[in-house]
Formats: C-alpha cells, structure tokens, sequence
C-alpha cells in the first residue's frame, strides 16, 4: 500500500490504485441499489356515512365538532363545521382554495374541540389536488380522514 | 501547476513506461461516494408502480412500512400486483363493479396475519378522479381495512 522511497528517506508514495478498486466497487454497487425517487405515506382513514347510525348521539358526540372540506374545482372549496348532538351546521361557506390553510389555522383557534378534517372532492378533481389540500390541511390539523358518499 | 504535473509522463530517456497520477481520480470517485451515501435512503419505503403511473407529490408525508398495495393506474385496478378491474383513462366502464376487487380484498383479509390485518397502501395516479378514488376507497373501507396509507413521492 505504502511504498517507501529510498533507504532511510521519510518520503513515500500512497498507492491509491487499490483505494479506486474499492471505490469503484462501492460506487457501481451504490448506483445499482439506490433509488432517487423516495416515496412517503400520508396516513388517512374513510370516513363512510352509516345507514344504521343511531339517532341519538351519546353524550361524547354532542361535544364533537366536525370540520368537512370539500374540493369544488375551479380553484373552489366548499367548507362546513357542524357541532352539536344534532351535528347542526354552525358555518358553511365557500372559499377560495388559496385562503384554505388560513381558514384552518382560524378554525383551530375558534373550535378548539376540532380534532381532524374530512375532505372530499367533486367527482372530476384529480387525485394530485387532493393529495395537495390534505399536506395543506395537515400542517394544521394532522388527522385527516377521506369522507366518501355511501354509493 | 497541478494540471500540467498531472500531464507530466514520467518517463525515463528510451523508457516506453509511463505513470498516471491518480489523484485527482481519487478525488472524484471519493465526491461521488458522498453523494451517492448521502442520497442512499435506507429503510424507505420500497414501491414499484406500474409503468407510467405517475405517484403524486407532497412534502409532508411519514415513511411507510410494507403491506398490501392497492394501485389504481390509467388501465387498471391492482392489488398487488395483480390486476382486478380494467379501467379506461382511469375510469369504470359503464355499468362495471368494484365486486372483483371487494373479493379478492376478502380474500387476502383472511391470510392475512393479525399484524397486517385492516392495513393499506394506496399507489393512485396523480390524473385519477376522485369518482375512481372514491368507488376504491368505499370498497376498502367495506372490507375493512380501515388504517390507510397514501403513496406520494416526497418534494425535497
């Protein structure tokens, strides 16, 4: 590996050529396994509407403020909070998408029950469009839940 | 001064022997290891979409660990790997169910060991429309896997 100069001299040579064989090695077995792209995971759950829920809310549920967000297109999103043993509508409004995440900062600090979001969409939104409300929508409010029509 | 000792053939007078300076070599194979390293994500989560199936982009999203993908592409329902539904431009054919796929999900519920059971990784394509996403997921949840994951490929 070293080779050392001439008897007694203190100036040597590294041999780097095995030092650039296991580099290489290193390198091409690097290039072969990684990959570029890395891939995450948004956690989320479906929120369903039960045929059969009971009627009456337990006492638990009467407490429970609801936030539903629901992408309209055309830069458009619908916005609901129902609370309330009779899940009445306390704001239902549209808004621009662009002043969404401002609107759920609001919504954090007017309702402080408000634990998740269910977002939706119109039947032609893009997946990607709403994959992006709900990164907005988790800066807030970490649980979001996916609401579906029950079909 | 550096370039011109590494042009430099040391060549004894008569000698057709010659050596290269491989330091600068070095150098450059030693950068790209770093940045190879650096950009070797171990224990991400590994994912295999289909061909031309575009994974939609987010910045918040948490690292998943392996278990059953649902991939929904411009010409197919799969669940993993296999294909169940045929879609066209990510949409159901007139009149088509989601029975194939609520079967096959019953199916793989049952092997499933008590770990896995109710688990999820959703792979949709970024163009889907929501009707699509929406059928899929009513399914899902009605074969009770109820603890989801969305796949997104995560902006730097």
């Amino acid at each position: 590996m070293i080779s050392a100069g001439d008897g007694g001299g203190q100036d040597f040579e590294l041999n780097l050529a095995s030092i650039i064989d296991c580099l290489t090695v290193i390198i091409a077995f690097l290039l072969m396994s990684s990959s570029f792209v890395s891939f995450g995971a948004m956690d989320t759950a479906v929120a369903v509407p039960q045929a059969g829920a009971p009627s009456t809310p337990s006492s638990e549920d009467s407490k429970s403020v609801t936030l539903t967000v629901k992408l309209m297109g055309e830069d458009k999103v619908e916005w609901e909070v129902t609370a309330g043993a009779d899940a009445r509508a306390r704001e239902k409004k549209v808004l621009p998408r662009e002043g969404l995440l401002a609107e759920l900062e609001g919504a954090k600090s007017r309702y402080p029950g408000l634990q998740g979001v269910v977002l939706s969409a119109a039947p032609r939104i893009p997946y990607q469009e709403l994959i992006q409300a709900m990164d907005d929508t988790r800066k807030v409010f970490p649980a979001v839940i996916l609401g579906v029509s029950g079909g | 001064m550096k370039s011109k000792r590494f042009l430099k053939k040391s060549r004894k007078p008569g000698s057709t022997e010659m050596s290269l300076n491989i330091t600068s070599m070095a150098d450059i194979f030693t950068i790209l290891l770093v940045f190879l390293l650096k950009s070797y994500a171990v224990g991400a989560l590994e994912i295999q979409p289909s061909r031309g199936l575009k994974v939609p982009v987010a910045v918040h999203a948490d690292t998943a660990e392996s278990r059953l993908m649902l991939e929904i592409a411009e010409e197919a329902v799969q669940l993993d790997g296999e294909s169940l539904i045929t879609l066209k431009n990510f949409e159901l054919a007139e009149g088509q169910g989601l029975n194939p796929l609520a079967e096959a999900l019953a199916t793989r519920r049952a092997a499933l060991t008590e770990q896995s059971q109710g688990k999820l990784l959703l792979v949709a394509d970024s163009r889907a429309p929501y009707a699509t996403i929406e059928g899929v997921m009513r399914t899902v949840a009605s074969q009770g896997f109820g603890d989801l994951k969305l796949a997104v490929v995560r902006a730097e």
